[in-house]
């Protein structure tokens, strides 16, 4: 007897139906399953890229931090370490001129014209 | 929403979960009525027992639209629904072993499943030979016979090198002919 014979009779002889009512129970169970799955699931889900996602916007913040500090204190110490002759110093600057200004006015009231002119010139125009 | 997360679409012979709003009780229906009959012998095949048999389709179906997710990937879902039945069937198998439940019923279940057509006595007989076989060459020949799975397929449901099947066919069916020849 071949193979295909024995198949062929085995198929003869074995042919089982899944019993009655089996798709009906399987639906059944699996509405309770889900019912199950919807009590159970938490009401704020936390995705696994939720926790990472946070972590890395607190690291950005720490980062931005730090960086913000370390130029702060890098200008601070910029600012303290300045000689205070090394910028331009308006007031030191004018200084200058209000001696001479002021040299001129006492040169002006000493003149014979009583220091209101000196050859028709202000003191001012002279500056 | 609910529905449409529950949903398992199945199209093209392929499982496939994108969350269709038609999907869901439906999907699971269309997959049952595909695959129920098929996976039922097979389970039947290896347990002999309808009861358990219909634990171990059951345990198919209701974990299929548990872990949908997984399914994504599933590229061929004729192999995956049997290895997930013979899965099933087997963890049965295991807790009945330990609880020395596995008896004779296993035989007297097989006879009581009825066939198509009243078989002649060399059928019975066979199907009776067929019963007694070890459990690994009687799934291989029901998976080859049953459903006509080519050797690839049947490797990849039972998780075995093709070359086992193939020679675990081979034992199975010379043992079914050997015992005909005897009677």
């Amino acid at each position: 007897m071949d193979d295909r014979r024995i198949e062929e009779m085995l198929r003869e002889s074995w042919s089982p139906e899944p019993p009655n009512g089996m798709k009906q129970r399987i639906l059944q169970r699996n509405r309770e399953e889900l019912a199950r799955q919807r009590s159970r699931r938490p009401a704020f889900r936390i995705s696994r890229w939720k926790p990472l996602l946070a972590s890395m916007a607190i690291l950005f913040v720490i980062l931005a931090n730090v960086s913000d500090r370390a130029a702060q204190s890098r200008l601070a110490k910029m600012m303290d370490g300045r000689p205070a002759n090394s910028a331009i110093a308006p007031c030191a600057a004018e200084g200058g001129l209000f001696a001479r200004h002021r040299e001129l006015q006492r040169m002006l009231t000493l003149s014979p014209g009583g220091g209101n002119s000196l050859n028709g010139l202000k003191g001012d125009d002279l500056l | 929403m609910e529905e449409r997360e529950a949903g398992i679409a199945v199209g093209f012979g392929v499982i496939t979960l994108r969350d269709r709003a038609e999907t869901g009780e439906a999907a699971l229906e269309q997959l049952y009525d595909e695959y129920a009959r098929a996976l039922f012998r097979y389970a039947l095949s290896l347990l002999g027992s309808a009861e358990d048999a219909e634990d171990a389709v059951q345990d198919v179906f209701i974990r299929i639209a548990r872990e949908r997710r997984r399914l994504d990937g599933v590229r061929n879902p004729k192999a995956y629904l049997f290895a997930a039945a013979r899965n099933a069937a087997y963890s049965i198998l295991r807790s009945k072993r330990r609880r020395n439940e596995i008896a004779d019923e296993t035989h007297s279940s097989f006879h009581a499943q009825p066939a198509a057509e009243e078989p002649s006595a060399k059928a019975l007989a066979l199907r009776e030979r067929f019963a007694l076989l070890p459990v690994e060459q009687r799934e291989v020949l029901a998976l080859k016979i049953f459903e006509q799975m080519t050797f690839r397929e049947i490797a990849k449901a039972v998780g075995a090198s093709i070359s086992t099947v193939a020679s675990r066919y081979r034992y199975g069916i010379d043992r079914l002919r050997r015992a005909l020849e005897e009677d």
